[in-house]
């Protein structure tokens, strides 16, 4: 009889012998019974492993989300929520801000001509006082003599206070 | 691998939690199932799964090829089941919990499926985190021993002996089942 093949049966359950050993196996097995058994009881234990761990119940959705909390709970920058948090405020704003700018163009092209308009008429107001005054003869000979007399007149008036009081 | 999948990757990359979403739920059975297999309670498989999940979020911009994806995460979370049995047998010998008073019956009833799937589960305990983790990725997640290999980062005759040693183990208990029967 062949010498036995223990070693290689648990390889030849899972086709994993080079072809020479496979062929001597594959012989042995044909004349030997205490090896068939052993063959036989290895094939049980691996269909056993692979039908009790197929047929396990696998968790449900549960854990998915379990995996998704600790995932932002490690990071909480990772989660594609919180980029939005902290981008969307600043999105909206731009958004407002071109909006605002696109839907008022008129009005602001409006409120600036009106400004450079009253401007325009401040100055033009400016040069007319001007040329009104410059127009009126002797204007600064009667502008000179009113500044005396009041002045003439203010100067009197403090010395008379300070006399009166004086007197009393 | 198809078109979807690594679009999906790529949006995950980018920071999209709903495209990582999907990969959980596209992967989420496989995932477990590997936990599960070699935590043995349904409890701490969950928690072990979830943190594969959100160290692959965070470790997304590390994987350079897209089409190695599913390896990449069995490795993720074989790591992490391996760390954290390996912390447990530090603080704590694994438990023996009744087994000898299990039984064994090679029929394919509904009922004595159920009981194979007990001992099987109860055997498992017996075998160290190495010999489980080979086991599980061959027997639970298919994966070829070149792969598994790649995966748990040892030699290809190294993956070939625990498997040999773990099956082995196995059916020591299952024997040992039998003859309490």
């Amino acid at each position: 009889m062949n010498e036995h093949v223990d070693e290689l049966l648990s390889a030849y359950v899972d086709d994993e012998l080079s072809e020479k050993e496979y062929i001597k196996v594959k012989n042995h097995l044909e004349i030997c019974s205490r090896c068939t058994g052993i063959f036989h009881e290895l094939q049980e234990i691996q269909e056993g492993i692979s039908f009790l761990y197929g047929s396990i119940e696998i968790p449900d959705i549960h854990f998915e989300n379990a995996i998704m909390a600790k995932i932002k709970e490690i990071n909480p920058k990772a989660s594609i929520y919180y980029r939005w948090i902290v981008g969307l405020p600043a999105l909206f704003m731009v958004i407002i801000i071109a909006i605002s700018l696109f839907a008022f163009s008129d009005l602001f092209y409006v409120g600036v001509t009106v400004a450079s308009e009253l401007i325009k008429i401040a100055v033009s107001l400016s040069h007319t006082v001007v040329l009104v005054l410059s127009s009126i003869p002797f204007l600064l000979e009667v502008f000179a003599i009113t500044t005396i007399i009041i002045v003439g007149l203010s100067v009197w008036s403090v010395r008379y206070l300070l006399r009166s009081k004086t007197a009393e | 691998m198809d078109h979807e999948l690594t679009l999906l990757i790529k949006e995950a990359r980018g920071g999209s939690e709903e495209a990582f979403s999907a990969l959980v739920s596209k992967y989420k059975g496989q995932v477990f199932r590997h936990a599960y297999a070699m935590m043995n309670d349904r409890g701490e498989a969950e928690d072990v799964a979830q943190d594969a999940f959100v160290k692959a979020f965070y470790s997304l911009h590390k994987l350079d090829n897209d089409f190695a994806f599913v390896s990449w995460l069995t490795r993720i979370v074989s790591n992490l089941c391996y760390d954290r049995l390996k912390k447990k047998q530090k603080s704590k010998h694994v438990q023996m919990e009744n087994l000898e008073h299990n039984s064994l019956r090679h029929s394919s009833s509904p009922i004595d499926r159920t009981n194979t799937k007990l001992i099987i589960q109860e055997a498992m305990k017996k075998l160290s985190v190495e010999h489980r983790s080979a086991l599980v990725l061959r027997d639970v997640q298919g994966y070829s021993y070149e792969e598994i290999s790649e995966i748990l980062n040892i030699p290809l005759g190294t993956v070939k002996s625990r498997i040999n040693t773990a099956r082995g183990i196995l059916k020591k208990e299952l024997s040992r089942g039998d003859e309490y029967e």
